[in-house]
């Protein structure tokens, strides 16, 4: 058993690439793909199909959370700072204000929590996509920059548990592409 | 009969029924008010201009958010734009409304007493604008604009109704925004006036600039979480049922969310305004709302007229699903009466405690407007018919 798979992750291919002449196929296709239990899936087309993150079987984006804890780190960062500065650091009587003057504080909260909450966003979003990429396995299919003009593509990758080079190849052809590329790491 | 027709009725008829109880309900409460104003005027008036302007700000919110919708477009606006219309045509009823206030002008504004003016250099230099005539005048006038400009955009949109050629529909959108766009600065310039005259006024050494501004950020708020509830209670029904989709939901909780905002923004920004200036004629207003029990109220207003509807509508679940975002809006509903009895009670009561008989002229008023509401919801078809014109 234990040799089987360490065989299976010894499969020299990034994945299989199905090549598709239209959106409804293309669509069509990874709704298959998925029902039929393969998780590890990409699709690419060269304009934005709502339905295919549905079809894809759609997951759950990390960012949200990322940019809600950027943001409240922000709020707490921020006018802890200002209480630091104003009441231990350097305290000094305006206008006979108290110290903790919290009203004033509140504007500076403001802008610190947008800021990290924003920074959070790039960053998460940076970090969740792996951009920037100078390298991926697609562009070893020359056929691939036609997925920026006029095909479609639709990606099951190598390290899907119920990937088999034969057997997946087998499965695709059944969805009818115009053809079928295997991926070179 | 189609199904779709008896649908169409059976819709018509909870209309129907909605408008009787509303009838029943405002003979009743408006006795009941007249019994309180003639016995206990002490409690009557302050409790009927806090109910007054509760009712009057859902009609100005609505004036607004047509008009606004009738200048950008956006299928949002077409959904909601006969309860919105509704709402706006009636103006006519809250005129009638006004003349309590008006009979009890001396026992609200501390300018309209001559003594007080006598004995008092800031309300003699004041004295200018507040007057009693020209304060009638201007209300008069704000009635006169909104009334009209609420009638003229229903017509033009029944107008709509009738036409079919894309070209003429054009056309007929381009009228529309040609009335709106100046429309909404009349509005803005009407509601600040208005705003100062019937609450600022209330205490008159008081100002702030920012004052309009929240009051209609409020109505913002007001309007379109009444809308996000009626819109609930009539989207099993055709013709909302195959129209409305989650799409629509999420938008209308999307200007919840801001209008909530805008709302906590402007209430912020005036009180750190008045905080940092720390000038006596200014903060004796906030003083005393922070104090004599006003503060729980305050505190109400900050956790669940902000904090939580900002959270719990971050969420875009939330916003596209029609019971939660039904809960949040009718929670918000309950703090808009807060706010408003926050800014205007205050001036005739030294204490926060709520008086129970408080509330039959707010329900009077109530059931008068609704039942002016949905006569207007009877008398067209609730989804305009050439929904895709503005989408």
């Amino acid at each position: 058993m234990a040799l089987i798979r360490h065989e299976k992750s010894q499969v020299p291919v990034y994945g299989l690439l199905a090549e598709f002449d239209g959106p409804e196929s293309l669509i069509e296709a990874a709704k298959r793909v998925h029902d039929q239990g393969y998780r590890q899936i990409d699709a690419y087309s060269p304009f934005p199909i709502e339905e295919l993150s549905e079809a894809t079987g759609h997951h759950h984006s990390k960012l949200p959370l990322i940019v809600l804890i950027g943001g409240l780190l922000g709020c707490v960062g921020g006018f802890s700072m200002q209480y630091y500065a104003a009441v231990i650091a350097y305290p000094i009587n305006i206008g006979g204000r108290p110290f903790n003057s919290w009203p004033s504080f509140i504007p500076i909260t403001f802008e610190t929590t947008i800021l990290c909450a924003a920074g959070a966003a790039v960053l998460g979003m940076l970090a969740l996509n792996g951009l920037p990429m100078p390298y991926h396995p697609l562009f070893n299919v020359p056929e691939f920059s036609g997925a920026s003009s006029d095909r479609f593509f639709l990606c099951i990758k190598a390290r899907d548990k119920r990937f088999e080079l034969e057997r997946t190849r087998s499965f695709l052809e059944q969805l009818a592409p115009t053809q079928i590329h295997e991926v070179q790491p | 009969m189609t199904p779709q027709t008896q649908a169409t009725t059976q819709l018509a008829q909870r209309i129907i029924q909605w408008k009787t109880l509303a009838r029943t309900v405002g003979i009743i409460t408006g006795a009941l008010s007249l019994v309180l104003w003639i016995y206990r005027p002490q409690i009557f008036y302050p409790a009927y201009l806090t109910g007054f302007i509760y009712w009057i700000h859902f009609s100005l919110g609505a004036l607004a958010i047509l008009m606004l919708s009738h200048v950008t477009g956006g299928s949002w606006g077409v959904v909601i734009r006969r309860i919105l219309e509704a709402m706006c045509l009636a103006f006519p009823i809250l005129a009638v409304a006004f003349i309590p206030i008006l009979v009890g002008m001396q026992t609200y504004f501390p300018w309209a007493i001559a003594a007080n003016v006598a004995n008092d250099a800031a309300l003699q230099h004041k004295a200018l604008y507040l007057n009693i005539p020209f304060f009638i005048g201007r209300a008069i006038f704000y009635f006169g604009v909104w009334a009209l400009l609420a009638h003229r955009l229903r017509t033009l949109s029944l107008e709509e109704d009738r036409l079919n050629r894309d070209e003429d529909l054009e056309n007929h959108s381009r009228k529309l925004q040609r009335l709106s766009a100046p429309g909404l600065i009349v509005f803005g310039l009407t509601v600040t006036f208005a705003s100062v005259d019937w609450i600022m006024s209330l205490e008159p050494h008081w100002f702030s600039t920012a004052f309009g501004l929240l009051f209609m950020g409020g109505c913002g708020a007001g309007v379109f979480a009444l809308s996000i509830l009626l819109l609930g209670r009539m989207l099993k029904h055709r013709p909302f049922l195959m129209n409305i989709k989650a799409d629509h939901l999420h938008d209308l909780g999307k200007f919840l969310l801001a209008f909530v905002m805008l709302w906590a923004y402007l209430a912020f920004s005036q009180f750190l305004i008045i905080w940092s200036g720390n000038l006596p004629e200014e903060t004796p207003w906030y003083l005393h709302r922070q104090s004599h029990g006003w503060q729980w109220i305050a505190l109400l207003l900050i956790g669940f007229h902000f904090l939580t509807p900002l959270m719990v509508l971050l969420s875009r679940k939330v916003k596209r699903q029609r019971q939660p975002l039904m809960f949040v809006a009718s929670g918000l509903l309950i703090m808009r009466y807060l706010d408003l009895y926050w800014h205007i009670m205050p001036n005739f009561k030294t204490h926060g405690l709520y008086h129970v008989l408080s509330v039959i002229p707010l329900v009077a008023i109530g059931s008068w407007w609704a039942w002016k509401v949905m006569s207007q919801l009877q008398q067209a078809p609730l989804l305009p018919k050439n929904m895709k014109s503005a989408s």
